[in-house]
């Protein structure tokens, strides 16, 4: 009931804004601003009630802008990874656009007093590809494989926690914790939630056949077709889908989705202009984005998410290992100006690595821009004429108008940076905690916020095992309270904890937090139904095709 | 050896008065001129700083203030393309100068000396050259990281074997001659003999390659550049400016338009002379 | 001439062996570790040694090559470290495209090229002469990613004619798939063109300035076009060479137009392989390219002998 109050609100202000301002629907976009885009996830469906219903049939054909394993143990980025994977894998759990978790294959669950056992009721009625029921039985058998060391699933670490799967009755299985975890349940909304038949998993032990998931084992909406590697995915309808749409029939409408791999955002944008694609996954820059506001028949949409810019800097070497250097470039750079130019102005600015959305983000002081300071700093520091420093980044999406700009506030800080652009892969692996080699200097880092719950947010930046801890940055007392938010289900407790972590950090400035861009998407006006959830991923069972 | 000097002065005036008399060649050599005058002295000849960013007057159209007009982030395109022609010259140059001087070393040793020597290198080089110049590049740039630098040596590597080729069927043919066969009786070494007399006969081809490979570089640096691996922020050549142009196409198509006619314009240049030079000097590129 | 072309044959092999040596010494000098780049977001080391192991990125880099040529040699090249994805599976889903690109584009250049050509030989120094010599000259210097797209924004932004990428299967839908390579082939296409144009001018310029063509005048109509046609034949040696060069680089080319296209074919593949740090694509790719231009070279060469017997013995010393 309250989501159809709010569609109807929701389509509400979008008649009314676009009276308002009159003219084309394209118009309309970029004039009414943010309101309009933050609704349109339900807007879009809004627009279906209004005119005249929804329509079956027809192949949505989006773009994706990297590669993703089709087998999801495998998976390489734990948010991005979701949207192909969503099409054939179902997760015991959601998360929706409000961050809240919603019940999926698991139906509800309860959690033991002292943390240490869940019991999950599973949805009845839900099929594999294959045909086969998904019960408490086969949903053990693939958390006993997960759970086996030598499966070597890439989230084996975030569900090291549990011990061991047992099945209660035929819908419910109970997990048993060495040690309780808050985080748990929300951790189920990513790969870890996805429930793959045993025939397949069974097949995939024998064949090492990576799309054999895809293909046969999941529970997923569509199913897979066909795979050009590195190049588009096909998949077709699943015929018998446990979910209903709102016609009685079942989901989802589309005959099929193909996702086309396209690195390039102006490629993307063409091909969207031309036709030849009904929406893009996720556009960053500004060029592309203007360019696209202004097309017809297209709409740049806002998401939840956000894109939290922020440097790394290694301090391990000099000069970062100095204090007082990092706190020198906390005042180098320009975040007013880094939110204008780079993310159009519609970033925010947070003082930390978590969004406002968030049950657990507390304010602070947003530093603000003070190159005389900061070469104060660098004096006291022993660095009277300036430091040369480098600056490395990956050469996509807008990192490098970023890394352009910094470069150039912080000349007037005394900051000589020299620009080292690579490849993605490159750099993840050259600044690595991992890596003894890493280079002196900074990295920067759009880290996509939120993840899943406080603890997965805050180790993938500062967690002692985390590649992505490029800063080499282990406090102790930090590292004692990250374990203890992990076991801390009581939000007030565990705020406690964060704030506390987030003054040691903002003590010690292992990062400097630039702005949290916007994430934006852009559709076709036809595409309809595609349900945006509070982290980067969409999901495409709900989509249809106005036309 | 004296003779062999006045030979070689009249000889140029001769190729210099052949090669201008074609007009195309003439006017490519015009606008090499040119292109250097803008290498030496664009520090005064561009009106700002290429890379002073001014991001409220970003992507505005040619004006009177702008006459190429601006690009992303403000910064003016006119100076821009003024000082991309110094790191794309520079980068074609320089990788050209690595190719010739490693292509030629090879092909004159290899020709020369013959017998097993010849063997080894001749099969090195059409190993390498079986291999498309621009996936052999990227390879490089990517062991040697992205960046100016390392873009001229993998060009340059990547033309090695076009040079060495050449240069080698060049040798093949002169070694025959006489004054070879003389100076060998008189007692000269093999080094002496191929700098001094082989050589020279063969750099009227190697210079026809050159100024034909330089065009071929400002391509393969543009080439670069779009995959990602070329001049790095906020320097910019002609090709990194087509790779950010590429982004504003149909939005302020002015930056890509530019550097894009700039390389256009260079490249038929370079090649006109290469064409001028070759026909001047009467040159028939001989291999195997 | 037999023996000629066997041996001929025959030296393909240890070439191919040393470019793979050439090839796998270059791939181990890339930075960045496989197994981080292919680790989720956070591991343990003993995860990354465990990782490494499995990749086989811990035995000696002769070893690794041992191993990876005894594989070939059974005819296994291995499966993709990104995706496991069997490294053929890859080649043969790949190829077909990159070769559909070059072969429309060298029969795009030649159906245009010769004919244009043999014009600028016949009214030399004219007008036309100029006017398409300085044309094809220009078509030579444009960088051909920059063509490719200024193609999209006119043909399908603009227009709505031609989509403005992707690729369909010929066998599929062959008129779809003729619509998809239209633009590619043509912005590859451009470069071999101009060059054919101006190989073909000046071969054919050789031929006809030739004494027995002034005879031919004087000797009349018929007389001249056997002529014509017999000056065609030797002029178009030169002009096969000059293709046979080329394509070498188209297929280096193919690199950047299949990025602007989305084609998914040999050039793009290769060239993601490189960036991902994917060994085994990056080798088994390399060696297909490479074994594809040695034996057309090869071709090449057996042509001319068969074609002119004298030149095959050039280069030999007395």
């Amino acid at each position: 009931m309250k989501k159809k109050l709010a569609v109807f609100m929701a389509s509400l202000m979008l008649a009314l804004s676009l009276t308002a301002c009159g003219g084309s629907s394209a118009e309309s976009s970029s004039q009414a601003g943010a309101a309009s885009q933050a609704s349109s996830a339900a807007s879009s469906e809004g627009t279906a009630e209004t005119t005249g219903g929804i329509k079956r049939g027809g192949v949505l054909v989006t773009s994706r802008v990297g590669v993703t394993p089709l087998n999801p143990i495998k998976y390489i980025a734990m948010q991005g990874d979701k949207i192909i994977e969503g099409l054939f894998f179902d997760s015991l759990v959601n998360i929706n656009e409000n961050m809240e978790v919603e019940p999926f294959l698991a139906e509800s669950w309860t959690i033991s007093d002292d943390g240490l056992t869940i019991d999950m009721k599973l949805k009845e009625g839900v099929h594999y590809f294959d045909g086969t029921e998904m019960t408490a039985e086969t949903v053990k058998y693939c958390w006993d494989w997960y759970l086996d060391p030598n499966t070597a699933a890439n989230f084996y670490t975030l569900i090291s926690d549990v011990t061991s799967v047992d099945v209660v009755d035929d819908y419910t299985i109970r997990f048993n914790f060495s040690q309780p975890n808050a985080g748990f349940i929300e951790t189920l909304s990513y790969q870890a939630g996805y429930v793959l038949s045993p025939a397949s998993i069974d097949k995939y032990k024998e064949t090492g056949d990576e799309e054999v998931f895809a293909r046969e084992g999941g529970t997923g909406a569509f199913i897979l077709t066909e795979n050009v590697d590195g190049v588009s995915v096909t998949a077709e309808k699943n015929p018998n889908y446990h979910v209903m749409g709102e016609d009685g029939q079942p989901l989802p409408y589309l005959d099929g989705v193909r996702v086309n791999i396209i690195g390039d955002e102006a490629v993307a944008a063409s091909n969207l202009m031309s036709g030849d694609l009904d929406m893009i996954d996720v556009v960053t820059q500004p060029a592309v984005v203007t360019q696209l506001q202004a097309a017809e028949g297209i709409d740049v949409r806002i998401n939840a998410p956000r894109e939290i810019f922020f440097l790394y800097m290694n301090m391990e070497q000099e000069p970062f290992d100095d204090p007082l250097v990092r706190q020198a470039m906390c005042y180098a750079v320009n975040r007013e100006e880094l939110n204008q130019v780079v993310s159009m102005g519609e970033g925010i600015q947070t003082p930390w690595v978590t969004l406002p959305t968030q049950w657990y983000y507390t304010d602070g002081e947003i530093i603000e821009y003070n190159p005389e300071k900061a070469k104060e700093l660098l004096a006291e520091a022993g660095y009277p004429d300036g430091v040369d420093v480098e600056l490395h980044y990956g050469t996509f999406g807008v990192l490098q108008q970023e890394c352009e700009l910094v470069q150039a506030q912080a000349a007037e800080a005394g900051f000589n940076i020299s620009l080292v652009g690579m490849d993605g892969a490159t750099l993840k692996s050259t600044w690595a905690l991992q890596n003894p080699d890493a280079p002196a200097g900074m990295r920067i880092q759009n880290n996509i916020v939120p993840k899943s719950d406080p603890y997965t947010q805050m180790e993938y930046v500062f967690g002692e095992n985390a590649i992505q801890n490029c800063s080499r940055w282990i406090d102790p007392e930090y590292q004692e309270l990250l374990l203890q938010v992990k076991q801390t289900f009581d939000h007030d407790e565990a705020q406690v904890l964060l704030d506390r972590m987030q003054e040691i950090g903002l003590e010690q400035m292992p990062i400097v937090v630039l702005q949290a861009g916007p994430r934006r998407s852009a559709l076709a006006d036809h595409t309809m139904g595609v349900y945006f959830d509070c982290d980067a991923s969409m999901n495409f069972r709900a989509a249809w095709l106005n036309k | 050896m004296k003779r062999f000097e006045e030979l070689k002065a009249s000889n140029f005036y001769k190729v210099w008065r052949k090669l201008i008399r074609r007009r195309v060649a003439a006017i490519g050599l015009v606008v090499c001129a040119i292109l250097v005058i803008l290498v030496i002295f664009g520090d005064f000849l561009s009106p700002y700083d290429p890379q002073a960013i001014n991001t409220p007057e970003a992507l505005q159209g040619p004006s009177l203030s702008h006459p190429f007009g601006t690009d992303e982030m403000g910064r003016d395109v006119l100076s821009r393309v003024i000082y991309g022609a110094r790191l794309t010259m520079l980068v074609s140059v320089v990788a050209v100068a690595i190719s010739l001087v490693a292509g030629t070393a090879l092909g004159l040793v290899s020709g020369y000396v013959g017998g097993w020597v010849d063997l080894v290198i001749s099969k090195f080089i059409e190993a390498l050259s079986a291999f498309p110049m621009v996936m052999f590049a990227l390879t490089i740039s990517a062991i040697l990281g992205p960046g100016m630098r390392n873009v001229m040596i993998a060009i340059g590597v990547a033309y090695v074997p076009a040079f060495a080729r050449i240069v080698r069927g060049m040798v093949l043919t002169v070694r025959e001659r006489e004054y070879i066969e003389n100076a060998v009786s008189v007692g000269l070494n093999w080094f002496e003999i191929l700098i001094r007399y082989v050589l020279p006969n063969v750099s009227s081809v190697i210079i026809v390659q050159a100024s034909l490979a330089a065009a071929s570089a400002i391509l393969s640096e543009a080439t670069m550049s779009f995959l990602g691996v070329g001049v790095q922020a906020p320097e910019a050549s002609w090709g990194t400016m087509l790779k950010t142009g590429y982004n504003y196409l149909s939005m302020a198509p002015w930056m890509s338009v530019f550097p894009g006619i700039a390389i256009v314009v260079v490249v038929l240049a370079l090649n006109f002379v290469g064409d001028g030079l070759r026909d001047a000097l009467d040159v028939r590129l001989k291999m195997d | 001439m037999a023996t000629q072309i066997v041996k001929k044959l025959l030296s393909i092999i240890p070439l191919v062996l040393i470019i793979s040596i050439i090839m796998f010494a270059l791939i181990n000098m890339l930075p960045g570790d496989a197994a981080l780049a292919l680790l989720g977001d956070s591991g343990t080391l003993e995860q990354v040694e465990q990782m490494r192991e499995e990749l086989g990125l811990n035995d000696s880099m002769p070893a690794q090559y041992w191993n990876w040529l005894k594989g070939v040699l059974q005819g296994d090249l291995g499966d993709s470290m990104f995706t496991g994805q069997p490294v053929i599976d890859r080649i043969t889903e790949r190829m077909p495209v990159t070769f559909e690109l070059i072969l429309l584009s060298v029969v795009f250049a030649t159906i245009i090229g010769v004919p244009l050509g043999i014009v600028c030989a016949v009214k030399r120094n004219h007008m036309s002469d100029y006017i398409l010599s300085a044309v094809s000259m220009v078509g030579v210097a444009m960088p051909a990613f920059w063509v490719g797209m200024l193609l999209i924004i006119l043909f399908s932004t603009k227009l709505h004619l031609l989509p403005a990428s992707g690729y369909v299967p010929f066998f599929e839908d062959p008129l779809g798939n003729l619509k998809t390579m239209v633009l590619p082939v043509f912005a590859t296409g451009i470069a071999l063109t101009a060059t054919i144009v101006r190989q073909t001018r000046s071969a054919m310029l050789d031929v006809l300035g030739q004494d027995y063509m002034m005879t031919a005048k004087s000797k009349g109509v018929k007389y001249r076009v056997q002529l014509f046609r017999h000056a065609l034949k030797n002029a178009l040696i030169p002009v096969i060479t000059a293709i046979s060069m080329q394509i070498a680089g188209m297929i280096g080319g193919s690199v950047v137009i299949e990025t602007v296209f989305l084609l998914p074919g040999m050039g793009k593949s290769m060239v993601d392989a490189i960036f991902q740090r994917d060994y085994p694509i990056v080798m088994g790719e390399a060696l297909v390219i490479a074994v594809f231009i040695i034996l057309l070279n090869t071709l090449v060469d057996v042509i001319y002998i068969f074609i002119d017997p004298r030149i095959s013995h050039s280069g030999k010393r007395k």
